[in-house]
């Protein structure tokens, strides 16, 4: 009886299925499946009879209509900031619990903004952060690179620090980051998917010199690599915030 | 230990079998080997000129415990496996059990049916509960990848995570879903960083349809994370019998820091985990250590372990660890040729996986993850090639203590250390066979990366050696403070284990309070700081 329902679990995993997904999935009910029938079959009939029968069961629904394979979004993408007409920005909502808490016990504030290719110049990119407050503009350069840089062409964190008193009670901050105008080649700003519950979707935008657009990516849930960082007074990152 | 034992002396008829027939510690190959070592550290400590692995009390201890550990497993699995050769096994003295079945059986702790479904029951609650609660965002894996654990500078707020289904999960989900797609017929064959691991991708993708990528990877980890709990628990039961060895032991699995950490995370890890496990419950059950059987009795043994060793390197590489645990521990008491043979079968069968994706999926096997274990080897000859201050210097910046205490937190060395004096010999010296197979693999990948993720297959020796030890204790408490009737020496006993195992969830779940700590050592191991 388990024999046949091994044979008929081969039968349904092969059946009308493109030959690579036949070749895989013949592959491991084979090896896996029926080795797994053949194993249990020491510890009784009864329990060999129950372990084809799962088998089989799986191998249906591996079949049925359902959940198709899909792709999440990218948790690393780039954008090229041609001119300096072209601005990145992300708002930050600071009215949360999380935040006000950790910026109580921070010591230190930064913003950390991730850019691709090589930042060897001093004011490679212009960073505005603007809450009510106050405004800070900055220039990021090579001097500003955090972290780690695997190669000097790929992305990462460049980190600048900022004053604690802008964030002293305000509810919101606004950061933009647009190109030098001195910058050759073009700036290539990092992207990444917006996970946290409770962040606005639309947190980021791009403004590509004539109109505000989201940012590429997936059409939701993305947003710019541009992040608070507060740490305590050991320089330990105490919140990562978006 | 020596003040147990005196109050323990008056009521030996009260104590269970296995603990009345204490023997001399550990074979002699477990004490030679232990002998190489503490003379090997010594000469690496004192002979190779000083540097700063050396220059403070705790970072010379470190480097001495990294040392005797290494070649401890070095020199005992070198002695075990060498003994497939007379000469070697003469040298240790003839093994007067060679003949008798192995393991001892016995009856159970529980003597109720219903207690026995009682307690599997509450296995399947905690493991589940552990699961759920370790889940999405909480997951350790992915928590321990945030900025705020400290560990990586690279990572975004999120950490290196991915969103299956909307949830969020760790980062590697990614790079799993081509070969999901291929089983399910919605993608052709696309070669990606996890070719090897297949097997674990293609149980996901039977889950795929009706609960999602998200779900049907967490469904395999759970799988394997109660397949671990039951099937220590069975292994508790047959090698230490009439004993709660084998329940608290599957209580430790049950909220053990290498499954918490995995949780949901998209990951084999838990499915070789528990392939591991039911490979060396298919190794006992068929009696593969066993000379005493029918040809066909043999046969089925060799078939059965090489089948199950194979499978388990389709999930991951839980073959090396079984390969390396079957030679060690058989090796002084088997013939050579079935070892041979199981070998042969189990990498018959993981070659055959690689040649059918090869020729006729046009996988590559390579890159990434596929050739991190070939990338460990050129380190260690480079490394050795330098010296042997070069070599020593491997030992401090990839400490190897704080790879092994990252996996098991101190508490459960501890208890296991105290196991091994607890056990009957041949169940210690399984134990110590499977403690040497699995940790040679995570020591040898160490200079490429220290995980104590690989050496979390070490948990069926560690969590049993550790039970033992638990039991033995709870006796004693037992027999001290409760003296009326069996029944109250039962409840006292069973008081005291359950304080120390809730003692050892709570460091397990000290994440859900926020604080990563052990998520982060079981991460990337816990350095130079004790």
């Amino acid at each position: 009886m388990s024999a046949g329902i091994a044979a008929l679990t081969l039968a349904v995993a092969l059946t009308d299925t493109p030959w690579e997904t036949a070749v895989a999935r013949g592959f491991f009910v084979v090896s896996i499946g029926f080795g797994l029938i053949a194993g249990t079959g020491l510890i009784g009939a009864r329990t060999q009879f129950a372990t084809a029968f799962v088998v089989l069961t799986l191998a249906v629904a591996q079949r049925l209509p359902g959940q198709a394979v899909s792709n999440p979004p990218s948790p690393n993408w780039t954008r090229t900031i041609a001119d300096t007409n072209q601005v990145a920005e992300h708002r930050f909502s600071l009215a949360e619990a999380a935040w006000k808490n950790a910026l109580s016990n921070s010591a230190n504030t930064s913003l950390l903004v991730c850019a691709e290719a090589v930042l060897d110049q001093p004011d490679a990119m212009t960073v505005t952060v603007a809450t009510s407050n106050g405004t800070l503009t900055r220039l990021i350069g090579a001097e500003h690179a955090y972290g780690a840089h695997p190669r000097p062409d790929r992305g990462g964190f460049y980190r600048i620090p900022i004053q604690r008193e802008l964030f002293d009670r305000v509810e919101e901050a606004t950061v933009t980051v647009s190109a030098s105008t001195t910058r050759t080649p073009p700036l290539r700003l990092c992207g990444t998917h917006s996970i946290r519950p409770g962040v606005d979707p639309n947190a980021s935008r791009f403004f590509s010199g004539t109109e505000w657009v989201a940012p590429p990516g997936p059409t939701s849930h993305t947003r710019w690599l541009i992040e608070l960082r507060l740490a305590d007074k050991d320089g330990r990152t105490i919140l990562a915030w978006y | 230990m020596i003040a147990l034992r005196v109050d323990l002396t008056p009521r030996l008829d009260q104590i269970p079998m296995n603990f009345q027939n204490r023997q001399p510690l550990g074979p002699r190959r477990d004490l030679t080997a232990g002998a190489c070592a503490f003379a090997i550290a010594g000469i690496a400590i004192n002979a190779v000129r000083p540097d700063d692995s050396v220059s403070t009390v705790p970072l010379l201890l470190d480097l001495a415990v990294s040392l005797w550990a290494t070649i401890w497993v070095g020199a005992f699995a070198a002695i075990s496996i060498g003994s497939v050769n007379p000469g070697v096994r003469g040298l240790f003295g003839s093994d007067t059990r060679l003949f008798e079945q192995d393991p001892p059986s016995g009856p159970s702790s529980f003597r109720s049916g219903k207690r026995v479904w009682g307690f599997a029951i509450l296995l399947a609650l905690i493991c589940v509960a552990e699961w759920g609660t370790h889940g999405g965002a909480r997951n350790g894996f992915l928590a321990s990848s945030r900025p705020e654990a400290g560990m990586e500078d690279w990572t975004a707020a999120d950490g290196y995570a991915t969103v299956l289904d909307g949830h969020p999960a760790q980062g590697d989900g990614l790079f799993l879903l081509n070969l999901v797609g291929l089983f399910t017929a919605e993608r052709p064959a696309i070669s990606g960083e996890f070719d090897r691991r297949a097997g674990h991708v293609w149980l996901a993708s039977l889950l795929h349809r009706p609960f999602g990528s998200y779900w049907a990877f967490a469904l395999v980890n759970l799988a394997g994370w109660y397949a671990s709990a039951i099937g220590v628990w069975w292994l508790g039961r047959r090698r230490w019998p009439q004993t709660w060895t084998g329940e608290l032991a599957a209580l430790m699995v049950a909220t053990g820091q290498g499954f918490i950490f995995m949780s949901t995370a998209p990951q084999a890890h838990p499915a070789a985990f528990g392939a591991f496990v039911i490979g060396l419950m298919v190794f006992d059950h068929l009696n593969l250590w066993s000379v005493v059987q029918t040809r066909r009795e043999q046969w089925a043994a060799i078939l059965g372990s090489a089948w199950m060793t194979g499978i388990a390197g389709l999930l991951y590489f839980g073959h090396i660890p079984l390969l390396l645990t079957t030679w060690i521990f058989g090796g002084p008491r088997m013939r050579v040729q079935p070892l041979l043979a199981v070998s042969a079968g189990a990498l018959a069968i993981v070659t055959a996986w690689q040649v059918v994706g090869e020729n006729l999926l046009g996988l590559r096997f390579s890159g990434g993850n596929n050739d991190l274990a070939g990338g460990a080897i050129r380190i260690w000859l480079r490394i050795i090639s330098e010296g042997a201050w070069s070599l020593r210097w491997q030992f401090h910046a990839g400490s190897i203590r704080g790879l092994l205490v990252g996996a098991f937190y101190y508490p459960w060395w501890i208890l296991a250390i105290i196991g091994i004096f607890a056990s009957p010999r041949r169940s210690r010296t399984w134990a110590l066979c499977i403690l040497a197979g699995t940790l040679l693999p995570a020591i040898a990948f160490a200079p490429q990366f220290r995980l104590p993720r690989a050496a979390y297959f070490a948990f069926p020796a560690v969590y049993l050696l550790a039970g033992a030890a638990l039991y033995m204790i709870s006796q004693a408490i037992a027999t001290r403070f409760a003296t009326r009737s069996d029944h109250w020496r039962t409840a006292a006993g069973l008081v005291a284990c359950a304080v120390v195992i809730a003692g050892l969830a709570t460091l397990t779940n000290l994440d859900l309070t926020g604080d990563q700590t052990f998520n982060v050592w079981f991460h990337e191991a816990q350095g130079n700081s004790w």
